[in-house]
């Protein structure tokens, strides 16, 4: 009888915690919720995912339109997982964007013929050694996309989507935002947490996930009126991410937003918003820039920078294993990989004396052709 | 643990009661594990906590406080530790926003009233604390984030001011301050200037020059200023380097060139 009595009170720790949310896993450094992006090699860069509750900046790349095509993979990939979404823009027609969402790729089209690979022998000295991956294979977790197809348009008409394309007519009068754009965006967000309770001190029989998406925040469409100071526009900026900051962490809500930060004239609030975000990264496309015709970046389509990733509920963030990125886009995947160069196959001119017809071997001999000795 | 972090900075040794200090964490940094260390310290003396945290939630600062091995929670609960959420204040504010009237409206109003409310909170959380315990340390998270806020630079450094007279005011206090500054920025560079100029140390953080590193995460400047004590009387306005790596469950401090993979 004691003895029993002694052994109940060993209980086991109660497993977890955190509810489970479709769409959604636990990191394994931190146990922080994740979710995907919608991009796996996106999420790969960052750590994992983006945690729930952080707000992710994307600056754009010069004609944004590869960070349109990001914030498509990111609302692609919460309707795929049953989230709910609220799409804001001021730039493009919200409705149209979601109607162009990208399909998931089915498992089945995206089977590689890894045969081919099998038959090749590697030399037994190379066979230990790791197979070097500069992208993550594994897509359990996120899906790519297809982008020649788009999204069945019932499960579109299933899906819980909020739009947002301008003011919607909440009393600003006293706030101390001078364009009443932001404010009302803010609310909207907010009352959005309220009705579908994701926020972290409500209980819902079911808990979902909200992710908003938005597009070009602080573009010159954004501001109404042009007598508004640029000072004023600036200020205004900041105080609407340090809001929207504190209404994402306070709920089970993930946010996305896109800077046109190309054409903001001064850095410094650039460098403001980046630390009002928890995670911040940069497109850097080539087109149009001399870039595109440079053959170390022909296998690219931009470069990826990472400015700030998130440390939420840690002491540190995670540490990519490179910081030299790139991405390129493919009609079923957008990938983010550590930049390599190409391997040097054709003849260029820079290894001319290498394809110099090579002596006998054993003989050290010296090119007499070539004009530099080294 | 927090303890290198401790050492380095000079605060095992030393009696913080009645100084300030400044943690200046630079653009391309996070400076937020000097504040969590400084904390730790705090309650392994036996002291008290008043956070004012305006970047991070309170639920950030108790998850890493549960790996440095203390429970904020359980102490705000035994009146060890008082908070104030600038975040949470805010919601509420924008929730309350057709509403009016409510004091702690942060949104809406004057930013004067703003910095008043925020100091009248301030000062009647640490009067509450310092009725149980004794010596407490003030630690605001961010106060660059009140410009951001849309408040005024020189309502920022009054705000500042006027929770130095607190030092003086109510015995057994000392103050923590974190500021984030980034280059051109005018205003944040003058708050951290105005905040180093009265400050008894200096800690400065910033991101490696060169890029980063997966063995060093960041370097980190100590400068002594007014500092009593004969122990680290030497060290007076001394400038010391240190670089870092921030790890999961502690921060290990060592001098450039010195990382452990290094060696």
């Amino acid at each position: 009888m004691n003895m029993a009595v002694q052994q109940t009170s060993f209980q086991k720790k109660s497993k977890s915690r955190v509810p489970y949310i479709p769409g959604s896993k636990q990191s394994i450094q931190n146990a922080q919720l994740l979710v995907s992006s919608g991009v796996p090699s996106f999420d790969h860069a960052i750590g994992g995912g983006i945690p729930v509750g952080t707000v992710v900046l994307i600056e754009e790349d010069k004609y944004g339109t590869y960070a349109k095509l990001l914030l498509k993979y990111f609302l692609a990939e919460g309707i795929v997982s049953g989230h709910s979404l609220i799409v804001a823009s001021q730039d493009s027609d919200c409705e149209n964007l979601v109607r162009e969402l990208p399909a998931p790729v089915q498992l089945d089209d995206s089977v590689r013929t890894s045969d081919s690979d099998d038959k090749m022998t590697i030399a037994w000295r190379y066979q230990n050694m790791r197979v070097v991956q500069s992208s993550p294979t594994s897509t359990s977790f996120g899906h790519n996309y297809d982008l020649t197809k788009s999204l069945d348009a019932e499960i579109l008409k299933a899906a819980d989507v909020c739009y947002w394309t301008g003011c919607t007519g909440y009393g600003q009068s006293e706030s101390r935002f001078t364009n009443p754009a932001y404010y009302d965006l803010l609310c909207t967000i907010h009352n959005k947490i309220e009705e579908g309770q994701f926020g972290v001190a409500a209980s819902p029989e079911k808990r979902n996930i909200l992710r908003t998406a938005v597009h070009s925040v602080g573009s010159p469409l954004w501001t109404e009126e042009t007598h508004v100071s640029s000072y004023q526009q600036k200020s205004d900026l900041a105080l609407f991410f340090y809001c929207l900051r504190s209404l994402i962490r306070s709920a089970y809500a993930v946010c996305v937003l896109t800077l046109p930060s190309h054409l903001f004239q001064e850095t410094s609030i650039i460098k403001r918003l980046e630390h009002l975000c928890d995670a911040s990264v940069r497109l850097e496309s080539f087109a149009g820039s001399e870039k595109e015709t440079n053959p170390v970046y022909k296998d690219y389509h931009g470069l990826f920078h990472i400015n700030q990733l998130p440390a939420i509920n840690t002491l540190m963030s995670h540490v990519p294993e490179s910081f030299d990125l790139a991405f390129k886009l493919r009609r079923k995947r957008f990938l983010i990989e550590k930049l390599h160069l190409p391997p040097e196959l054709q003849e260029t001119t820079q290894r001319e004396q290498d394809d110099l017809p090579s002596l006998a071997s054993g003989i050290c001999g010296v090119q007499t052709r070539s004009i530099l000795d080294f | 643990m927090a303890s290198s972090v401790c050492s380095a900075l000079g605060t095992d040794k030393e009696n913080l009661v009645g100084k300030l200090i400044a943690v200046e964490e630079n653009h391309g940094s996070n400076g937020n594990f000097v504040l969590n260390c400084l904390i730790a310290e705090q309650i392994q003396k036996g002291g008290g906590v008043c956070l004012v945290a305006l970047h991070n939630s309170f639920g950030h600062y108790h998850n890493i406080g549960t790996k440095l091995g203390y429970n904020l929670r359980q102490l705000q609960e035994k009146g060890r530790v008082e908070s104030i959420e600038i975040l949470k204040l805010l919601n509420g504010s924008l929730n309350t926003a057709h509403e009016d009237g409510s004091e702690q409206n942060i949104l809406f109003g004057s930013e004067e009233d703003t910095v008043r409310n925020i100091f009248h909170l301030i000062e009647e959380k640490i009067k509450k604390i310092l009725q149980n315990i004794k010596p407490v340390s003030l630690v605001i998270d961010d106060l660059s984030d009140l410009l951001c806020l849309g408040i005024p630079l020189k309502e920022v450094l009054s705000l500042l001011q006027y929770c130095r007279t607190l030092l003086d005011s109510q015995p057994g206090l000392s103050l923590v301050v974190l500021t984030h500054v980034a280059e051109g920025d005018e205003q944040q560079n003058l708050l951290t200037a105005g905040l180093c100029h009265v400050a008894d140390m200096t800690v400065s953080i910033c991101g490696l020059k060169t890029g980063q590193s997966s063995d060093v995460s960041g370097a980190m400047k100590v400068i002594h200023r007014r500092w009593d004590e004969s122990a680290v009387a030497h060290e007076w306005n001394r400038q010391n380097l240190y670089h870092f790596k921030l790890l999961d469950r502690q921060v290990k401090v060592f001098a450039p060139g010195t990382a452990s993979s290094f060696t």
